[in-house]
């Protein structure tokens, strides 16, 4: 007789649904997969899949949803009965992230980004449902494309019924204080934004997400004052995982011109993460604060940090000079806002760029 | 000269305007009623002094009408006109220089316009405590009110409210009883239904001489939860007990407490008032000296609310102290259940970090050890991937290394912050001390070995991944893979790419081409296993590229990675060739 467990995705799926999300939530769903895998169960191989696309863009780099997502459509193609009644919400869940990517990967096409956003328009035509986060889905993406589009969508976004694969409110508030602030908009912003900062709204991204819209857009307007109280918001509670590097490069940002230790602690604590990060929409906030930091401490003396091995200027001594990695960050944040640029066809990510610039040294330590 | 004109004020806007933007809920009316009676009987508590004999009544025509009588100063005739018929005045404002006195609840005079939302008429008995004639004042929605004496009615404030269709859910007895809890639990004055003796809102009357094992009773009661631990909140602003929730709860939790300002409950929510790492806490609190929103719902930030937060957080530090010295077992328990909280306190603040650091517990090659455990080992290294810190355990094991994982939430501040405070030699794994790990062959070995290693690469090119030569222990396992996490992904996307089809398989082949460099995993074989020495010796560069391709797939198996298909393939035809080449010999 066998000693070996037989495989119950039941109880597999109560342990793992008790963890908090995180990391070890994270891998105990990829073991369960490989488990699933091995004892050839269906629904649980396609279930355990859909958990994890789910959930891993909550916690870490949201691009490794895409190759699991892969595999879930081609075994739900083969068996497209595999999930029973859970089908249409499987569906939406594991089209939703890969819809995303667009906006963070610049090395998918146009034609593909607009596939992956038409996958998860088959769902919404077919269930009818999920149109409004279809449409806010499509604002974002469009939102550095072409504006006139994502308004278009922003519109139609705001006309569709909320249903059971709407954005919670806190998300959906905090996507309105964002496109406002995209669009310039500033007093609407500010009017979404109150039932956030007063916690009427949140989430697990909300506040932190709005907070960092705002230090973003307070840092182009060169404010550093105003975006001081929420970047230390910010810091105590938003820079978690992998998932919130962005976060972290927008503090970078803000704390060169005010808290330039926490800054450096901030940029030897991540850049490890940053460097191993597919997701390039993060990367570049974060590359885009670490060039702000090291510009502004430049003529400062030898810079001490602990930074990985794997960095093309490692140095053993722990001492680097600000104004090489200044060059270095901006290169590399200048490649990625160039090849968004390029697959876009608009300068958005470039001016960005240079709106960062343009402060540097504007405001003395 | 210019002219001065009035707005006209539309009483049922106004009412649209509380009920669906500044109240979350109609039940607040009887907050709001609580409130206005509790007030009245302060006044007159003050203005009659040694007068205490305070007091809430209820009396209920079930799903019909409610009858709320407190015993406090009540109006006269003027007092009517001019706080029950003007929106926005308060008979509390401008009490005392233009300030509030501290111990009246009520600020905005608009509490009672409330009860429009459950009724559509309040009518109002009220009789002065100090003298004078009783008055019945009744108001609707549209703005207008009555006035008549009344001769039959004792001192103090009698609202009744009659339920407007779809409200008569709060005219039942036990959602009144249980509003009554929830709002005015701790109000310093009691509240009964009418000829009852039993008190609707006690609670002990001092947290400060009561006991753990009543904290906990009094937790269970309120929240209905058997709770880890009790801790005693007594400060400047805050009174109360936050209680340990006996279960994992997730960060974005901020709701579930119990928070009073000056005895009344403003919210549920905590975070305004409590650090962002208590929400393995429920807290039931009462504060003061601390200012609400227009609402009532929340707290204005303010430097007292400032305060207030780092009083928390002292007195929540103060008794875990106090726990580590005295009841060890009650927090290695707290700490078990709530790690992840408390890893995230103890990264930002540096006494509750010196105070966890020995019971918090991370993964190492030698399975859980806790903080106190590494400081007594006093070193080793660490990685921040969990694959690869799971690669390396068995190797780190078998030579007496440790290795701990810092790949989980904040442990990747923790562990260099434990190196840091107290002098340790522990540091990031680096590629140095992985040549010591996997000790570098000799120049002879090289030599012995070149042709297998060759062999072996070439066989595993297909699979981006190259072999080397290295010594180390266990010697029963002949060779180990190990990749990046980099190397990781591009093994998943492949492997997705097979399968998938259309625009998935479009995106995933993205992926692929845009990286710059494909990079390559890494299978070592080792020179301390007998089967690598034996296989060093073997000059048929066949047989040794199908014995790699079978100790590559070994060792993925062994790693516990997921195979691709072309892997079961080459292990399939590698034994075959075995067997053929076994034949062949014969």
């Amino acid at each position: 007789m066998s000693g070996q467990v037989p495989f119950s995705g039941e109880a597999l799926d109560r342990s793992i649904e008790q963890m908090p999300r995180g990391t070890i939530k994270l891998e105990a769903l990829q073991q369960a997969i490989r488990q699933a895998d091995q004892a050839g169960d269906l629904f649980w191989r396609l279930r355990f899949r859909c958990d994890y696309i789910f959930d891993v863009g909550f916690v870490d780099d949201k691009t490794k949803a895409l190759p699991v997502c892969g595999e879930f459509f081609a075994l739900l193609d083969e068996y497209p009965d595999g999930l029973g009644n859970l089908g249409e919400m499987c569906r939406f869940l594991a089209a939703e992230p890969c819809a995303e990517l667009g906006v963070n990967l610049p090395q998918l096409s146009m034609e593909t980004c607009e596939g992956l956003l038409g996958r998860l328009e088959e769902q919404v035509r077919r269930y009818r449902k999920g149109e409004r986060l279809w449409h806010w889905i499509c604002c974002e993406f469009y939102a550095y494309v072409d504006l006139d589009r994502a308004k278009e969508h922003y519109a139609a976004f705001q006309r569709s019924k909320i249903d059971i694969y709407s954005d919670c409110r806190a998300c959906e508030q905090d996507g309105m204080v964002w496109f406002a602030l995209h669009i310039g908009d500033w007093p609407q912003a500010q009017r979404l934004a109150a039932s956030i900062f007063d916690g009427s709204r949140e989430c697990h991204d909300v506040p932190w997400n709005t907070y960092h819209s705002f230090i973003e857009a307070h840092l182009n307007r060169g404010e550093w004052k105003k975006a001081q109280p929420l970047a230390r918001k910010l810091l105590r509670g938003g820079c978690r995982d992998k998932s919130d590097l962005e976060y972290v490069g927008s503090l970078m940002r803000c704390f060169a011109f005010c808290q330039p230790d926490t800054g450096a602690a901030l940029l030897s604590r991540w850049m490890k993460d940053a460097l191993g990060l597919w997701d390039a929409g993060r990367k570049y906030y974060f590359f885009k604060g670490a060039w702000v930091l090291c510009s502004q401490l430049r003529g400062m003396g030898p810079l001490p940090l602990d930074l990985p091995q794997t960095f093309p200027l490692w140095r053993k001594d722990g001492q680097y000079g600000c104004d090489a990695l200044a060059e270095w960050f901006y290169a590399q944040a200048l490649d990625i806002a160039q090849a968004f640029d390029r697959r876009n066809g608009t300068g958005w990510y470039g001016e960005n760029l240079a709106l960062a610039g343009r402060w540097i040294r504007e405001d003395p330590l | 000269m210019s002219e001065s004109f009035h707005f006209q004020v539309n009483l049922g806007g106004m009412l649209d305007v509380l009920s669906n933007h500044l109240y979350k809920s109609p039940d607040v009316f009887l907050r709001e009623l609580l409130q206005n009676g509790v007030d009245a009987i302060t006044q007159r508590r003050k203005e009659q002094p040694g007068w205490d004999e305070g007091r809430i009544t209820i009396a209920l025509a079930e799903g019909r009408r409610l009858t709320f009588r407190d015993n406090g100063m009540g109006l006269t005739e003027a007092g009517i006109h001019r706080f029950l018929a003007v929106i926005g005045q308060s008979s509390k404002t401008q009490l005392q220089d233009g300030r509030i006195p501290e111990d009246y609840i009520g600020r905005f005079g608009i509490g009672l316009l409330s009860c429009f939302m459950v009724s559509d008429a309040i009518v109002v008995h009220t009789r002065p405590a100090d003298g004078g004639p009783a008055h019945a004042w009744t108001g609707r929605p549209d703005g207008t009110y009555t006035l008549e004496p009344l001769e039959d009615c004792s001192p103090g404030t009698t609202v009744i409210l009659t339920a407007r269709p779809g409200a008569e859910h709060y005219f039942q007895r036990e959602a009144v009883e249980e509003l009554v809890r929830y709002y005015g639990l701790a109000l310093p004055v009691p509240v009964y239904f009418a000829g009852e003796d039993r008190r609707l809102n006690a609670i002990p009357d001092d947290f400060v001489h009561t006991g753990r094992g009543q904290l906990l009773s009094f937790g269970a009661w309120l929240f209905g939860e058997e709770f880890l631990e009790a801790i005693l909140i007594h400060t400047p602003h805050l009174n109360g007990v936050a209680f340990v929730l006996p279960y994992q709860t997730d960060a974005s939790v901020k709701s579930g407490h119990r928070i009073y300002l000056k005895y009344m409950l403003l919210t549920e929510r905590g975070d305004r008032l409590l650090p962002p790492w208590a929400f393995f806490l429920r807290c039931f609190l009462n504060t003061s000296g601390l200012r609400p929103t227009a609402s009532r719902e929340d707290f204005y930030e303010d430097g007292a609310l400032e305060a207030a937060t780092a009083e928390f957080e002292g007195a929540v530090r103060a008794h875990l102290e106090r726990l580590a010295r005295e009841s060890p077992d009650i927090l290695e328990e707290l700490v078990a259940v709530h790690s992840q909280a408390i890893k995230a306190m103890a990264v930002w603040d540096d006494s509750l970090f010196r105070l966890f650091i020995d019971h918090l517990t991370f993964e190492t090659s030698e399975g859980r050890l806790s903080g106190g455990k590494l400081k007594r080992l006093g070193r080793g290294e660490w990685v921040s991937s969990v694959d690869r810190f799971r690669q390396l355990k068995p190797i780190f094991l078998a030579q007496d290394r440790l290795l701990i994982c810092t790949g989980y939430a904040f442990d990747g501040e923790l562990i260099p912050k434990l190196a840091r405070a107290f002098s340790l030699a522990i540091g990031p794994l680096r590629e140095e001390s992985m040549d010591v790990v996997l000790e570098e062959p000799t120049l002879d070995e090289r030599q012995q070995v070149f042709a297998l290693q060759r062999a072996a690469s070439r066989a595993l090119a297909p699979f981006d991944c190259r072999a080397e030569a290295r010594r180390f222990l266990p010697a029963e396992l002949p060779a180990l893979y190990t990749m990046s996490d980099e190397v990781q992904f591009f093994r998943q996307v492949q492997t997705a790419q097979d399968m998938s089809r259309g625009v998935f398989s479009d995106a995933l082949a993205s992926l692929l081409a845009g990286a710059e460099e494909r990079p390559a995993a890494s299978l070592y074989l080792n020179l301390n296993s007998r089967l690598i020495q034996r296989l060093a010796q073997v000059e048929d560069a066949g047989l040794l590229g199908s014995v790699a391709r079978i100790l590559y797939v070994q060792a993925l198996i062994t790693g516990g990675y997921a195979l691709r298909s072309g892997e079961l393939k080459t292990m399939s035809e590698a034994l075959l060739e075995l067997l053929d080449h076994q034949g062949g010999s014969i």
